[in-house]
């Protein structure tokens, strides 16, 4: 832990930092933000672009655009066909990464360091020149369609897909990122072409780069090819949009929401909800994590304890809440076999109980730092990595400073922090519960009489 | 250079009275002939316990890899599943850190712990900060001698696999595939029966013989470990000594047979249709493969990628990215185990097609794919895909950990590596042309289908 902190205190200018073993250094090209972090062990580079917009920029009906006008970029330009294409980025050992989340999106590439010329040359070439072929449309909705059916049989990713619409009902986070069965299919030619445009020439970016030196050559395909220029300054980050949210549970008896699914022998359980951001504010960011990781971070957490060492109901039973820029929201995940059920909401409801009351070991509290501050150093350790922590810090308007700090934040938080915070996030009577399982449960669920159990049915989540 | 460490080695052990037996190896980092050589330094100590250490001071921490040379393959009738049950007690207690301890430790010293087993190996790792590195080897010495297999904890962690059995296999048709392409290519071998173990398997073992298999299988003699990270290479070397060094041997590991190897036969075209619950029928044709080692494997590795590895193969080009696909996906590889092996293509088919049909124009394919298709370009394709992934893999101490004792466990020595990476370089397009026709222009195949049409029943 030492050399960390040694490392931390020896940055050297404004523009160069040598912080946890990696010299990074702030470029700027054509007034686009980039960041290299200079890596010579492997003859490899990895870029990675964020960009300030994601999902809240598709339409209302029109949810998937972003997604898929990302996922086509390399499905065909004006000069190349998608065969083409797949094989120039193949022979490289490459291809185009993206991820779409609702307030920002990534794009990346990665290759050998003799190929960053190449590859860099062929990312500009799709990013600027994809025109998205009718074919390559039909056939990405067919697959996504037919994806989106075989969810049914996929129990764990259908409740959590679900469980995502229903806890932030009344945000405009509940969208899938990635569309609906009803959204993919209405999307068209010209409103990928509309997004790309809108991505290339609006919507501000930032580059990570990590390697050796030579591929800083690059700087002049990016600055002649992708055209990116300072214009482009949007950020969605900056909007804040007007909701008002309903879903405080209010009555002594609760609301569970169920969705049966005939034949699944095994009940998936989530809690969770919407928080807005101020929960996460500052260091509160940094207690989040501690308090959640207390509950469900680990295979000491409370929920592993009591769920799957003491009872044997679970194999794994995991909490967190996490922020972007304009929304958090917190999940609690598990899952038991059909006749456990009521035991493991019980022991679920117990344990939530018992964490917010004064009753929780200082011990754990202690154990739990030390847990996070270990884990926290493997966030620098591969390149992707790093770039993935520092692309979320940036978005979250966070100094990169509070990312090296992270330890010694977390030794500022007291155990009545934690409780008061679990209060705020795990509270029982604040959760969204929702059961996937065997049309039999509900009536389980009646006969506890703890809850009013309102049924959905799963289609309507497709 | 390399001369100067091997000596460097001897001397140091000569001042420790280092019981080290045998320096197998010392390179240098950084490419050499193109090849990316990873410094690290093998020992092994007078139990047997096969000892590799490599140092990379970027960060503070560490990563250290258990690997058991036990896997589902050596369990005996009525204990499938034994290896995968003990890599979850071996979390449950042990004489000196008791039940509740072992993570408790781990993770007040800002760790994380797992394990994973499958037909060949069990391995347990960590990955901590440097400062943790006395602690952890103590819990892995006490673990390995002091097992308790604590009655209670037994009991309850039956139904923990249960669940985990169900949540990776009875609810997952890709699941169900696995368990049931591999049961049936490997029948009649010990790789038949799933890694996870059989229902009436997991409910019915005794702690008395899963103790009796510990005690023959867990043993320094049959165990590699492997410690990469922020680490001193001589403390290291005499705190794994010290702790692990009076660790008796197994005598059942000394006295065990060697491996037999098999080579699978089917009987010809045979079809299965199972019920699953997905949506789509979910497909594999699988032919036999060799075991891990032999160069018709890393051959058919390359063979493998080349058809169905990446978007732009024969495969994919072919049923799912065109006008109009047929599949969802579709990928092809070659699974090597240590003694056996399979070739498979795997899919989803997305719009309605007679399953017979589908097979056969597969089949039909082969030939095309086998005459026109295995190019020089693509070739060198799917080998700078294997160059690239390398390097990902050595970018953490847990990468470099688990590839270097998986090499030593299968290869007998970690320092092979580099003659793997050679082979890949030097197989011809040629080889690879021959290898397809051996692969896969034959009748001795097996294809098989899970579907929620389908009335046949999961049974493994």
């Amino acid at each position: 832990m030492n050399k960390l902190i040694i490392l931390i205190l020896c940055f050297v200018s404004l523009d160069t930092f040598s912080k946890v073993g990696t010299k990074i250094q702030n470029l700027n090209w054509n007034g686009v933000d980039v960041v290299w972090l200079e890596s010579n062990k492997f003859p490899k580079f990895d870029v990675t672009v964020y960009i300030s917009d994601g999902a809240l920029s598709d339409k209302k009906g029109g949810e998937g655009t972003t997604s898929t006008m990302f996922s086509l970029l390399s499905n065909g330009t004006n000069k190349y066909p998608q065969k083409t294409l797949s094989d120039k980025f193949d022979f490289y050992a490459s291809g185009i990464s993206s991820n779409v989340t609702h307030e920002y999106s990534t794009l990346g590439f990665s290759g050998l360091a003799k190929d960053a010329k190449v590859l860099a040359d062929l990312f500009c070439h799709v990013v600027r020149d994809a025109n998205f072929p009718n074919s390559e449309i039909d056939a990405y909705k067919k697959k996504s369609l037919s994806s989106l059916n075989n969810l049914v049989a996929n129990h764990g990713g259908l409740a959590s897909r679900i469980f995502r619409k229903i806890s932030l009902e009344g945000t405009p986070f509940n969208g899938f990122s990635g569309g609906s069965k009803t959204s993919i299919s209405k999307i068209t030619r010209d409103s990928l072409l509309k997004k790309k445009n809108y991505f290339n020439n609006n919507v501000y970016k930032k580059i990570f780069i990590s390697g050796p030196s030579s591929v800083l050559d690059i700087a002049s395909i990016f600055k002649e090819k992708c055209q990116w220029s300072k214009q482009a300054s949007f950020q969605r980050k900056t909007i804040t949009p007007k909701f008002s949210f309903k879903n405080e549970q209010k009555t002594e008896k609760l609301k569970l929401i169920f969705a049966p699914v005939k034949g699944a022998n095994q009940a998936q359980i989530r809690l969770g909800n919407y928080l807005p951001v101020g929960v996460f504010a500052s260091k509160n960011y940094d207690l989040v994590q501690l308090t959640s990781a207390i509950l469900g971070g680990g295979f000491t957490s409370l929920l592993m304890r009591e769920l799957r060492v003491k009872r044997g109901l679970t194999y794994g039973a995991y909490a967190s809440a996490a922020s972007q820029a304009l929304y958090g929201r917190s999940v609690l995940q598990t899952s038991t076999k059909n006749e456990t059920l009521l035991e493991a909401l019980y022991t679920i409801r117990d344990t939530l109980k018992s964490f917010t009351d004064a009753s929780l070991p200082q011990e754990r509290v202690d154990g739990v730092k030390k847990f996070l501050k270990g884990k926290h150093l493997l966030k620098f350790e591969s390149n992707t990595s790093y770039i993935g922590n520092l692309v979320l810090f940036d978005h979250l308007g966070k100094s990169y400073d509070d990312l090296y700090n992270f330890s010694n934040s977390l030794d500022t938080f007291t155990k009545a922090m934690v409780i008061e915070k679990a209060k705020r996030v795990y509270s029982w009577d604040k959760q969204v519960i929702f059961v996937l399982g065997d049309p039999s449960l509900k009536s389980k669920i009646e006969k506890s009489k703890l809850f009013d159990i309102e049924v959905v049915d799963v289609k309507k989540f497709l | 250079m390399q001369k100067i460490k091997v000596f460097f080695i001897f001397a140091l052990c000569s001042l420790m009275h280092c019981s080290t037996t045998k320096v197998d190896s010392a390179t240098e980092g950084g490419l050499v002939n193109g090849v990316y050589q990873i410094e690290a330094k093998k020992y092994i100590l007078p139990n047997g316990l096969t000892v590799i250490l490599s140092q990379n001071t970027k960060l503070p921490v560490f990563s250290i890899y258990s690997f058991y040379k036990v896997g589902s393959k050596d369990e005996p009738k009525g204990m499938t599943g034994a290896s995968h049950f003990l890599e979850h007690m071996m979390f449950k207690g042990a004489k000196r850190f008791g039940p509740g301890q072992f993570d408790k430790i781990i993770e007040a010293n800002g760790g994380f712990s797992n394990a994973y087993t499958n037909y060949d190996q069990t391995v347990y790792y960590e990955k901590m900060p440097s400062a943790a590195l006395e602690n952890i080897l103590d819990l892995e010495a006490d673990r390995m001698q002091n097992l308790l297999l604590e009655p209670t904890g037994f009991k309850s962690e039956k139904q923990v696999v249960l669940e985990e059995r169900k949540m990776r296999y009875e609810n997952s048709p890709s699941g169900q595939r696995y368990v049931t392409y591999m049961n049936k290519m490997m029948k009649n071998t010990p790789y038949e029966h799933p890694v996870i173990g059989t229902v009436a398997d997991v409910k019915s073992v005794s702690r008395d013989s899963v103790f009796k298999y510990f005690k023959e299988y867990y043993a320094p003699n049959n165990a590699i470990m492997v410690v990469v990270g922020d680490i001193n290479y001589e403390k290291t070397l005499s705190a794994i000594k010290k702790k692990f060094g009076k660790i008796p041997a197994s005598k059942f590991i000394n006295n065990r047979k060697e491996d037999k190897k098999y080579s699978i036969e089917l009987s010809k075209n045979t079809v299965e249709h199972y019920h699953g619950k997905s949506e789509n029928p979910l497909f594999v044709l699988a032919f036999p493969g060799v075991p891990y080692g032999e160069r018709a494997g890393y051959v058919g590795d390359l063979l493998g990628s080349i058809l169905g590895g990446s978007k732009s193969s024969y495969l994919n080009q072919k049923y799912v990215s065109t006008k109009s696909p047929l599949l969802n996906n579709i990928v092809a590889f070659n699974h090597t185990i240590k003694n056996a092996g399979v070739f498979s293509i795997q899919g989803e088919i997305s719009r309605p097609i007679g399953l017979s049909n589908f097979k056969n124009m597969l089949l039909k394919d082969f030939k095309t794919f086998c005459a026109n298709e295995i190019t020089e370009r693509n070739l060198q394709k799917v080998k700078n895909q294997y160059l690239l992934d390398f390097y990902r893999e050595l970018e953490t101490n847990a990468g470099v950990a688990d590839y270097l004792g998986s090499v030593e466990l299968y290869k007998g020595d970690f320092s092979q590596y580099v003659n793997e990476l050679k082979t890949y370089q030097s197989i011809t397009v040629d080889e690879v042309k021959s290898s397809c026709k051996d692969f896969l222009l034959t009748n001795n195949h097996y294809f098989m289908t899970v579907w929620k049409k389908n009335k046949k029943k999961f049974d493994i």
